[in-house]
């Protein structure tokens, strides 16, 4: 032991070895003189850079300059009528597809639930936000739909736009169709996965883009192990009425092992023999799809979303859906209104073969009335409660124009439209479309007196059209 | 952020800065000195071979835990931008050069010095040691920041 403490060892050390301590002792030296060093650094700006970033530099006004007002005045609940601008007109734009909106059932619970608990749920579900109606709600949509469980959101864009990123991380992989609406794509780019957008409904793009991402896989299995992958599809697309090939879909899941997202905003309360939505309409176990979301502002004439499936997918997203932990919870209000709303929808099953027959008649009279008439296309599936009339010559400068001038004329003559106008930011954005929605508030009279209207103005256009 | 962590704080990744909370660096050390008393009380052992074998395990772990383990236990906001970095990359926010980092690093080294100390210098010893020092320094390397070599670990 006394030859450790007299460093007499030190004598013995090979030069090999005093050479290799020498080094290290080096590298603790060049260790503690290195300055801590970022990553990324920025580059570093000339003056002259500088002064013409600064020169280049515009301040924004400090008030926004606001293009003139093309707001219209709606001045009660829209029932089969509504009032635009005090003209009393059939309402073809609100998503009124059960005609609920109006139901003194659902207002007369939604005021005794503001009696019972005020009017704001005073904070998010996880901070005193949870109320027994928002339990109720959940289990009864859960019930209603047939699986584990059900997650309310506070606001329907917000439902879809959470889920997505609360699943696909960066390195995912998420196939969605083109068509997709605003708050799918909002939570494809927040979940900062890799994104493939397949053509509008196009199950052999998909397939291509499977294929190609397959063979990918095969060159990189272990890659392939750590990679998400999700099919993303609405119900009923909201930019033209199609309904989406859920069948293919679910082959699809368990051909390439990837899973599917369902958004059936559009669709919940609208298709299937009781609403369930399109799992229901297309015969598909519902328990296939892994996640289905909706908005419950159509069909249900409430605020807010949920999303549904099994336990194990849907309890994520306590924890891991911002919009739910977040925000403040649902209003105990509309979660009592919606409820109601859903027991409707189970008791009385004609409201949905009203509306079915409404959109199927509807369908049948428009495509009537847009036929050979080169100015109007129309898009969607006959049983689909949205249509879209699409310009057949989409002309960049004139669309919005073109399309404002005809909702203007058919306000004129008692019939509410309203434009498939989109912000600048949804990669849809094209403006060349108007939205038609039926309710099942409608009677074949008065569905037939706006295809007469439309196929008028229709015609007027397609006249002066070929005169030019 | 992160319900899970139980505490509140603005980390949105407490991976990151773990490696500087308040008395990490000595409990390191004694949890390193203490590997090594153990290893002292096994009888067949000569105080070299505890020395070199201390060193090793050391190495081994430190690899193990930090160069191999990626991702994060905790639920985090940053949509899995640390999915594929490794404990010792998420180190401060994947600063280089920091404090923590020369720590960690020299602690390394030091180890070593002092294994090859003990051993007096011996062939024998002085091959284990040095692999074992290879194995937890290189990683350590700004150099070998994200960089993934022979595709070890790679996804």
């Amino acid at each position: 032991m006394e030859r450790f403490f007299t460093l007499e060892v030190l004598k013995t050390i090979p030069y090999y070895h005093l050479c290799i301590e020498l080094v290290l002792i080096y590298c603790i030296y060049w260790l503690y003189f290195s300055r801590p060093l970022r990553n990324q650094r920025r580059p570093e700006l000339t003056p002259a850079e500088k002064q013409k970033l600064i020169d280049e530099w515009q301040p924004d006004p400090l008030v926004p300059v606001v293009e003139e007002s093309r707001d219209r005045i709606v001045e009660h609940l829209p029932g089969s009528k509504i009032i635009v601008d005090r003209d009393e007109c059939l309402d073809f734009g609100t998503f009124n597809f059960l005609a609920l909106r109006k139901d003194d059932a659902v207002i007369g619970a939604g005021m005794k639930g503001i009696r019972d608990y005020g009017v704001g749920s005073c904070g998010p579900r996880g901070f005193y936000g949870t109320f027994d109606a928002h339990i109720y709600l959940e289990e009864e949509i859960a019930n209603f739909l047939g699986v584990d469980e059900a997650i309310l959101y506070s606001y329907g864009f917000s439902t879809i736009a959470s889920a997505i990123p609360a699943y696909a991380k960066r390195g995912d992989l998420l196939f969605i169709d083109e068509q997709s609406n605003f708050a799918i794509q909002q939570g494809a780019k927040a979940s900062r996965s890799k994104i493939h957008w397949y053509r509008h409904n196009d199950m052999e793009h998909l397939k291509e883009l499977l294929d190609a991402q397959a063979e990918c896989e095969a060159k990189n299995p272990r890659k392939a192990k750590v990679t998400r992958k999700i099919i993303i599809a609405e119900g009923i697309c909201q930019n033209t009425g199609t309904i989406a090939q859920l069948k293919t879909m679910i082959d699809f899941k368990y051909k390439y092992k990837v899973r599917v997202f369902l958004d059936e905003s559009n669709s919940f309360g609208v298709l299937g023999e009781t609403g369930k939505g399109l799992t229901e309409h297309l015969n598909v176990d519902i328990l296939d799809v892994d996640l289905i979301s909706a908005e419950t502002e159509r069909a249900i004439p409430s605020i807010g979303g949920f999303c549904a499936g099994s336990a194990y997918v849907v309890d994520h997203q306590r924890l891991a859906g911002l919009g739910y932990c977040f925000s403040a919870s649902l209003p105990p209000y509309l979660a009592r209104a919606a409820s109601t709303a859903l027991k409707i929808i189970q008791n009385e099953p004609t409201r949905l073969c009203r509306l079915r027959a409404n959109a199927k008649f509807f369908h049948k009279q428009l495509q009537i009335a847009v036929e050979h008439s080169h100015v109007f296309d129309l898009t969607g599936d006959d049983i689909s409660p949205i249509k879209h009339l699409l310009l057949t010559h989409p002309n960049n400068n004139e669309n919005l124009k073109a399309i404002q001038s005809f909702i203007q004329s058919a306000q004129s003559q008692g019939i509410a439209l309203v434009s498939g106008e989109k912000l600048e930011q949804d990669r849809t954005c094209k403006n060349t479309s108007i939205r038609l929605t039926v309710s099942a508030a409608f009677s074949e009279d008065e569905l037939s007196s706006c295809v007469s209207v439309l196929s008028g103005l229709i015609k007027k256009l397609s006249v002066s059209k070929s005169a030019i | 952020m992160a319900g899970v962590v139980g505490t509140a704080h603005s980390c949105a990744n407490p991976n990151t800065n773990v490696w500087n909370s308040r008395g990490i660096w000595i409990s390191y050390i004694i949890v390193v000195l203490l590997l090594h008393f153990i290893i002292l009380c096994i009888p067949v052992l000569t105080v070299e071979w505890c020395w070199t074998i201390t060193n090793i395990v050391h190495s081994i772990l430190m690899y193990l835990l930090m160069h191999s383990v990626k991702g994060t236990p905790f639920h985090t906001t940053d949509q899995g931008s640390s999915r594929f970095l490794t404990g010792w990359e998420q180190m401060d926010g994947e600063e280089q050069f920091t404090e923590a980092r020369k720590f960690f690093l020299s602690a390394s080294i030091v180890l070593y010095l002092l294994a090859s100390f003990y051993t007096k210098y011996e062939y024998e010893h002085f091959q284990w040691n040095t692999a074992a020092l290879l194995l937890s320094v290189l990683p350590k390397l700004p150099q070998f920041h994200r960089v993934r070599v022979f595709g070890i670990n790679e996804y």
